[in-house]
């Protein structure tokens, strides 16, 4: 079973099928957007918002929350599908850390398609631009929400 | 200090919750998600409903002594989502957490917490699992 992601922005179709590699997207990690999540999500831990703090606890600096390194990743995978579905589903190991000034690169590979069409599981992983394996032994599931018969109609993202 | 073993089973609950627009757009923007206006489509936020119903119910977790969580020490390991349906906008939900399970491995303990948001009739609209790692011979690190 396979699906033609009809890219947006005049990209080319990708078909999604086990074993399709996904386009990659770059997200880029800055202190003020760990400060939003931080305001946007409620968690405050200072490891993530004060330097002083991150640095006294033994860190490097301040650290980006690992549900935002997860959530940067849900988000590709909803680039990549777009409206056709949904994730119902998410896991991941944070194996490494995110850090101000890092890109945190999204990754995944189609890893199978129900016979029905309407599943998706993916494997993903999220590396820095550093090469510091961040979101490891991650996956997704997709449902769709669209009609039967009706692609993906997802962009890779801008 | 290991962890209180004897915590195991431990439930806590948050007061019913909705999520409101404006915080469910800051998220999205804070996680790069379509953003519509004036409300995004809460059905493309997978991790928002888990992250913003069930941290007041972890925060729960983080400041209860007996447990015995040294914060500047711990480390979120892994996590995991279902998600059975999208929450609505307007609609109550209801968090609560259990510690599962504790488990010491060597200089390392572990602890798993499972956390349910449930809508008025019962049903479960999303589940997290959390594996928090607290380092006991080392400075802290955390996520």
């Amino acid at each position: 079973m396979s699906f033609d992601v009809d890219a947006a922005h005049g990209r080319p179709p990708t078909i999604m099928e086990a074993g399709t590699v996904l386009p990659p997207i770059a997200h880029t990690i800055t202190q003020a957007g760990i400060d939003a999540y931080a305001e946007a999500s409620g968690d405050h831990n200072p490891i993530h918002v004060d330097p002083t703090f991150a640095t006294a606890v033994g860190l490097p600096g301040t650290i980006a929350h690992g549900m935002l390194s997860l959530g940067l990743l849900a988000s590709t995978v909803d680039r990549w599908v777009g409206a056709w579905g949904r994730v119902s589903a998410l896991s991941c190991r944070f194996a490494g850390l995110v850090r101000p000034g890092d890109q945190l690169i999204c990754r995944g590979v189609v890893r199978s398609v129900s016979a029905d069409g309407r599943t998706m599981t993916l494997t993903l992983e999220g590396v820095t631009g550093a090469g510091v394996r961040a979101l490891t032994h991650a996956e997704a599931t997709v449902e769709a929400t669209a009609p039967p018969g009706e692609r993906p109609a997802g962009s890779h993202g801008d | 200090m290991a962890l209180n073993s004897a915590c195991v089973g431990r439930r806590y609950t948050a007061p019913p919750t909705v999520i409101p627009p404006d915080r469910a757009l800051a998220f999205a923007r804070a996680v790069d998600a379509p953003t519509a206006l004036p409300a995004p489509d809460l059905g493309r936020l997978p991790t928002l409903a888990a992250v913003y119903l069930l941290q007041p119910v972890v925060a729960q977790l983080f400041a209860d002594r007996e447990v015995g969580l040294d914060l500047p020490r711990l480390v979120h390991g892994e996590q995991a989502f279902t998600i059975g349906r999208a929450p609505r906008y307007g609609e109550t939900l209801h968090p609560e957490g259990t510690i599962d399970s504790i488990e010491t491995r060597r200089s390392l303990d572990v602890l798993r917490f499972e956390l349910t948001a449930r809508d008025d009739a019962g049903a479960v609209v999303t589940r997290g699992s959390s594996l928090f790692v607290i380092r006991r011979d080392a400075g802290g690190a955390g996520a």
